[in-house]
């Protein structure tokens, strides 16, 4: 299977479930409304940012890709979900009851396997359907271009070929005659069947596995020889094999399907994007330059509200101090900063007219706690203390307004030592307080790059210095 | 009658829960905590609060008075049994007045005949239920709906008599069943089905097979019969709905809140609180000894008790965190209003004045549409629009978004309001208030912290102290050096 996104689904998850919830990325995923099973995908990617730059670039031009072709993602998805339902459906144990439940009844096996070769032979199709679909797109991008050659040559392939015909002749078998059309051969002990289904690298062959072909004897004179029970036993071993080749042959549906998810809602967002009227940028990464967005507006707010956001200019540093008055926006304006990080390292567009973005391994966001059972200073302090376990200097860490619930100046202490730390560390923070005199401090003495942002007006912010 | 009488609004499910109580309640008598919580949301008058009182210790010391009320519990649940047995419009269907009555008469009867051993614990409200019982149990209606009751049971065993069972079949339906003048089918099914659960499934003899095509002649022999029985039905029908008027159900759930207010107070003994009555509206001043805050005794092992002697008004609560300031709070919280529902007090001593209503404005989560700050002074504001010198206002932590001369007008402009309104208040802060209230008369309390830094959870009127916060951060290792190491040890620096 040749992966579009090139998401490993069991890559361990490295953006918290609170910082999942801090920056509302749950209920900005879900303003895309592509139902719960797209917003897990999305959610799963967004959660372990990608910091391989061609990754990042190959997503953006797929999903450019589906943008570009009005409609092909719908189409692609359609065909992946009525072969991943079917096979779901096969799956299922009232199914399986239902195909199992033949006993000795010959002509009830040869229904299963009449069944199950119309379904193989269905799969193969849309192997067919889907190669001869992507070449009427126009594709850009690598990945869907080897997606698409690599489907052609399978369709195109002898063992293919065979493969269809053999599905095809099962699928008609009739149940009075004993001379089947299909040549299910049988070993010399009349035990087990050879037709084996096996993937050989990224070819799907029929193989028969009988090395000896004098062995191998039609099925009617086994039944001539051994009777009844042997013709049985070779039916219901055919139908199992053929239940596990169906499996390995849907899979790279299921697998394409899961991935689809992805972009059809990257495409999506990128269509509400576009309704909202907010300028639109496909953002470049970098490991060696801080973070830059012009004119970023929030996520959320914009897929959320009719009217979008201020957008607001934004530098990194090793600390960005926002401050501002109440309901100024500074908790926006830095959640807005943390999700677009995470947006761009999935491969989506942003709504800014600009933007760099300096790669991280993980966001991590410490908020003002509520009160718990150790009262909410102690909570917060925790909550600290595990980042410093987990933080590395490839992170950026979101600091919105801690330290609230003691007096200002320990408050304010405690904050600068832990700043300056992280900063002597070279780990990146973004800091909202309305402690002014912390600013100043932390401006006055301090070793590393700070930039500072206040609020302005109207939820706008702007930069005091870009030392 | 009802057992538990309500009154008016005392406060809400957010003060329930800022107190700690709906988790407890939780915890103590499990889910279904909705009618306790409803019940806990009025405070009621002064003659209530003496009957209400009375009575729980009456039951609580009793075992007789304890049998006889879950005599009534089990009463109103076969009652509510029978009810659940017919469709919705069970009203209007004869059977489930036969049921009823049956079920009414026989809990009259083994109620009011009920003998206690110990008269003299008897409080007013019980003798009034069981004066009330016993005389249903003389009145003339009652007699009436047994002789109607008697009257139907004869016609019944007349009809029985002179009535042949069938075993009636029709494509699928198959039923044993008498069977009435109509030929609407599903009409047919319901009341052979009514007939079959007043009577059981097996007949009396074996039935006999009957094509439902041929009922015609069958039909008319039958309805002939069971015309007087009919009749008999739907007088005491009529009878039952004039005269068995005595509503178990209410009583049912007055006696569900009571037996939830005794595991309360069980599991308050159970883990060693003392409890008392409190003396209410005979002074103009607050005392409570060894108040202890009960929201913890699922959580903590030992709970420091706290006094709380104060004829100021206006409290402040102030110093070191984690130093058992909300749990004062809490604490103040809960005695109060355990004194106004009538309720035996966690604490050794408590008297206050007549508290009408009491507010909590504790510290708000931010919400997507609005901050925190926003939050908090619209809650503030919506207690302060309502409270009286009756109410018992508890501020916790708010303004703490903002900085410290903001939250300081802020809270200073509404202690002013509080003040104005002679209200009783806790306000619970780590800003350093007292140097912007010169004009206001306030009581300071904080966190009694001894000379090793350790933290008793004693609270006293004392002069102001540090908030410790380096102590805990040092705790989780937040310190310059102890960060600096940690990183260090992980190879981050």
């Amino acid at each position: 299977m040749r992966s579009i996104l090139f998401f490993d689904k069991n890559s361990k998850a490295l953006v918290s479930e609170q910082t999942v919830q801090d920056l509302v990325l749950d209920q900005t995923i879900s303003c895309v409304h592509r139902g719960a099973e797209a917003d897990a995908v999305v959610l799963r990617v967004l959660r372990a940012p990608c910091t391989d730059h061609s990754i990042i670039k190959n997503r953006q031009a797929v999903l450019q890709d589906f943008i570009a072709n009005s409609g092909a993602i719908e189409q692609c998805l359609a065909m992946c979900n009525r072969i991943t339902n079917e096979a779901e459906e096969r799956r299922s144990p009232r199914y399986r009851m239902t195909s199992n439940s033949h006993g000795t009844d010959r002509s009830g096996y040869i229904l299963a396997v009449q069944d199950d070769g119309e379904w193989m032979l269905d799969v193969l199709q849309q192997y067919a359907r889907m190669a001869r679909f992507l070449e009427s797109l126009t594709l850009t991008s690598a990945p869907l271009c080897e997606l698409r050659d690599w489907l052609l040559s399978v369709v195109a392939d002898d063992e293919y070929k065979q493969l269809c015909q053999d599905m095809a002749a099962l699928s008609v078998m009739s149940t009075r005659n004993t001379s089947y059309a299909i040549k299910a051969e049988l070993t010399e002990d009349m035990r087990q069947i050879t037709y084996r289904l096996l993937s050989i690298g990224d070819r799907i062959q029929l193989h028969k596995t009988l090395d000896e072909p004098e062995r191998v004897m039609r099925i009617d004179r086994a039944e001539q020889l051994y009777g009844e029970q042997v013709v049985i036993t070779a039916l219901r071993s055919l139908h199992e094999y053929l239940i596990q080749a169906a499996h390995l042959l849907t899979t790279m549906f299921s697998e394409l399907h899961e991935e689809l998810l992805f972009y059809d809602f990257g495409v999506r967002y990128h269509q509400m994007l576009c309704d909202k009227g907010v300028p639109i940028t496909w953002p470049t990464t970098t490991t060696e330059n801080d973070t830059q967005y012009c004119g970023l507006h929030d996520l959320y707010l914009t897929l959320h509200h009719v009217k979008p956001p201020t957008a607001n200019d934004y530098c990194g540093a090793s600390l960005v101090v926002i401050t501002g008055a109440n309901n100024s926006g500074k908790t926006v304006f830095m959640r807005a900063v943390g999700a677009a990080q995470l947006f761009a390292q999935a491969g989506l567009p942003l709504p800014a007219k600009e933007a760099i973005v300096c790669m991280k391994r993980c966001v991590r966001t410490v908020y003002a706690a509520d009160e718990k059972d150790t009262g909410r200073f102690e909570e917060e302090c925790r909550l600290l203390s595990d980042i410093v376990d987990a933080v590395t200097a490839e992170d950026l860490v979101l600091l919105n307004e801690p330290f609230q619930s003691t007096a200002y100046k320990e408050g304010g202490e405690l904050l600068k030592d832990v700043l300056e730390v992280f900063g002597t560390a070279n780990i990146s923070s973004i800091l909202v307080t309305h402690l002014l005199d912390l600013k100043e401090q932390l401006l006055c003495a301090s070793p590393y790059p700070i930039i500072s942002y206040v609020a302005s007006q109207s939820y706008s912010f702007v930069a005091e210095n870009t030392d | 009658m009802r057992l538990l009488k309500g009154g008016k609004a005392f406060c809400s499910d957010r003060e329930l829960s800022d107190l700690g109580l709906k988790r407890l309640l939780a915890t103590v008598i499990g889910d279904d905590t909705k009618p306790l919580c409803a019940f806990l949301c009025e405070a009621p008058d002064e003659f209530e609060r003496k009957q209400r009182k009375a009575f729980i210790n009456g039951v609580g010391d009793s075992n007789d008075q304890q049998e006889f009320l879950r005599a009534v519990q089990s009463v109103a649940h076969n009652m509510s049994k029978i009810k659940h047995l017919y469709s919705q419009d069970y009203e209007s269907d004869v059977l489930y007045w036969f049921r009823y009555a049956q079920g009414y008469i026989e809990a009259i009867q083994t109620l009011a005949t009920k003998n206690f051993e110990d008269e003299s614990l008897h409080s007013e409200r019980f003798c009034t239920l069981v004066c009330e019982i016993r005389r249903e149990y003389e009145s003339v209606a009652f007699q009436t709906l047994c002789e109607a009751l008697q009257t139907t049971l004869s016609a019944l065993r007349e009809w029985q008599s002179a009535t042949v069972w069938y075993q009636v079949t029709e494509g699928s339906f198959s039923t044993t069943a008498w069977l009435p003048d109509t030929k609407d089918k599903s009409f047919l099914v319901r009341t052979s089905e009514s007939i079959r659960r007043l009577f059981g499934d097996a007949p009396r003899e074996s039935p006999r097979p009957l094509s439902l095509s041929s009922t015609d002649e069958y039909l008319r022999q039958v309805c002939a019969k069971s015309l007087p029985i009919l009749q008999s039905f739907e007088s005491l029908a009529n009878t039952a709905k004039r005269y068995a008027y005595f509503d178990f159900q209410s009583l049912s759930q007055d006696i569900r809140i009571m037996w939830s207010i005794l595991a309360l107070l069980k599991f308050f003994r159970e883990h060693g609180v003392s409890l008392c009555d409190a003396t209410v509206g005979s002074s103009e001043s607050f005392s409570i000894t060894s108040g202890v805050d009960i929201s913890l005794l699922d959580r903590v092992q030992h709970i420091v008790p706290n006094d709380f002697y104060e004829d100021n008004r206006i409290s402040l609560l102030h110093g070191a965190n984690s130093g058992g300031k909300t749990v004062f709070m809490r604490m103040v919280g809960i005695c109060t209003a355990f004194a106004m529902w009538g309720l035996p007090v966690p604490a050794k001593q408590m008297s206050c004045p007549i508290i009408e209503t009491i507010r909590t404005v504790f510290t708000m989560t931010e919400s997507l549409s609005r901050g925190r700050l926003m939050a908090e002074k619209d809650i503030l504001t919506a207690a302060t629009q309502v409270m009286n010198a009756n109410t018992l206002l508890l501020v916790n932590e708010v303004f703490s978004s903002t900085n410290e001369t903001d939250a300081a007008e802020l809270s200073k402009k509404a202690l002013g309001e509080i003040y104005e309104a002679r209200v009783w208040c806790l306000w619970n802060t780590h800003h350093i208030l007292p140097q912007y209230l010169t004009d206001l008369p306030y009581a300071t309390y904080t966190p009694i912290v001894d000379e090793y830094g350790n933290r008793s959870f004693v609270i006293q009127k004392q002069a102001h102290t540090t908030s410790k916060a380096s102590d805990i951060a040092a705790r989780y290792q937040l310190g310059r050096d102890q960060l600096t190491a940690r990183l260090h040890e992980r190879g981050v620096i």
